[in-house]
């Protein structure tokens, strides 16, 4: 069995999730990467996207994070983000509408651009992350 | 004897049923309360955390240059009210408005952005102005309705609206305990975030020895840009919850009295009540036995 470190998601609401994994990828801001035991300390930015948790068991679990910051460390991370989801708690129908609508908000000059386009990554994030379940 | 039997009755009638109402609220604003506070310990994790990283990024960065921890020469001072929606918590909303009048220099560099219709009512009234209001989300607040908040003032902040924000929210200190106080949101003080992490670096020692330095990406400048304004909403966030908390432990506790002060009245009425009878059923008495003795 691989090394084992700590993963701690933390929300505004509550701790999301608090268990020793083997590996977690996440898309950043600068792209997607992959966090093992022993990383060097590094402290960036989370995109909104989706995340894969490989526990040591070779089990994998994924979900949406809304955009935060991940400070790792070799024995620990810890992701504070503005909110994460299961896939099982996603409703995929209002994802999608959320994207009709947050397209529809990008072509009118109305609307808040930056919050449209916001919109449109969360609900992309939570679609594909209900699909690859 | 000037009360008549009748008039007591119906008085007793009416305590009893304000009494009903008062003591329906109290156990609703007790249920209030255990949900409020499950919601304020939810909170503290993602705080804690929240400061722990900000403390190494600034400690990291040194003097930062960012707009948000700049001290300027105060003119203009926005304060962030919050109180409740509805009354009949004691002086839950009074002593939130007090504070903030009491901290006011001058009414005309004095800017409200008022959380809760209380509060907005209360500096309209009295003629203060009122930049931004958000009504109906006292009660149960959420980390979006405090970053809604958040953004509006910051952006106000940046662009020299105003020099100061402080936040007036009640502390929830126990149930039966709630303290009305006033914080500086903003200019961040690079102090604040000090205490908590010269606990931390002590903490690391010894999980790790091997504490290499901390790599950015992208830059400890950049990162602050997204951690500032969350942890301001983090703060306004924790604000509100706790004093919605306060909101419903003052509800209760003036609920509480006012049942036991019906209470009280109702049983000083039925001492009055029976008195009353007992002095007509005597005077009743007394006439018959006056009548007898007449016709003797």
């Amino acid at each position: 069995m691989a090394e084992t470190f700590r993963l701690k998601i933390i929300a505004p609401t509550g701790i999301f999730f608090d268990e020793d994994i083997e590996r977690i990828v996440i898309r950043g801001t600068e792209g997607e990467f992959a966090v093992l035991a022993e990383h060097t300390p590094l402290t960036t930015t989370v995109a909104i996207g989706t995340f894969n948790i490989i526990f040591g068991d070779k089990k994998s679990k994924c979900g949406t994070l809304l955009g935060g910051v991940a400070t790792i460390n070799p024995r620990e991370t810890i992701i504070l983000t503005d909110a994460a989801e299961w896939p099982e708690e996603i409703d995929l129908k209002r994802a999608q509408e959320a994207k009709e609508r947050a397209l529809q908000r990008l072509k009118d000059d109305k609307y808040d651009a930056a919050r449209a386009q916001a919109a449109l990554e969360r609900a992309i994030a939570r679609i594909n992350s209900k699909e690859g379940l | 004897m000037a009360e008549n039997v009748q008039d007591i009755k119906r008085r007793i009638k009416s305590v009893n049923s304000t009494k009903q109402i008062t003591h329906a609220m109290e156990l609703v604003a007790s249920a209030k309360l255990r949900k409020s506070r499950e919601l304020a310990e939810g909170r503290r994790p993602y705080f804690e955390a929240m400061i722990e990283s900000m403390g190494r990024i600034v400690e990291k960065s040194g003097s930062t240059r960012n707009v948000f921890m700049n001290q300027r020469e105060v003119k203009k001072v926005a304060y962030i009210v919050i109180t409740g929606d509805k009354g009949l918590a004691g002086g839950y909303n009074v002593n939130v408005a007090k504070l903030v009048e009491d901290h006011v220099a001058n009414k005309e560099d004095a800017v409200i952005y008022a959380v809760g219709s209380r509060g907005r009512d209360h500096f309209r009234n009295r003629d203060y102005t009122i930049q931004g209001e958000y009504l109906g989300i006292s009660e149960r607040p959420n980390f979006f309705n405090a970053r809604e908040v958040t953004a509006v003032v910051m952006e106000g902040f940046k662009n020299g609206e105003y020099d100061e924000v402080y936040i007036a929210y009640t502390k929830f200190i126990s149930t039966i305990s709630q303290h009305a106080s006033l914080m500086k949101l903003l200019p961040l003080s690079v102090e604040d975030l000090k205490p908590v992490k010269k606990a931390e670096v002590v903490e690391n020692e010894g999980k790790s020895k091997d504490l290499t330095v901390m790599l950015y990406e992208p830059e400890p400048e950049e990162l602050l840009t997204y951690l500032i304004p969350n942890f301001v909403s983090s703060t306004v966030y924790g604000s509100m919850i706790e004093s919605a908390a306060s909101e419903q432990g003052a509800r209760r506790t003036a609920m509480e009295s006012a049942t036991t002060n019906a209470n009280e009245m109702i049983d000083a009425l039925t001492l009055k009540f029976n008195r009353v009878r007992q002095a007509a059923i005597t005077q009743e008495i007394s006439e018959i036995v006056s009548g007898a003795e007449a016709l003797k």
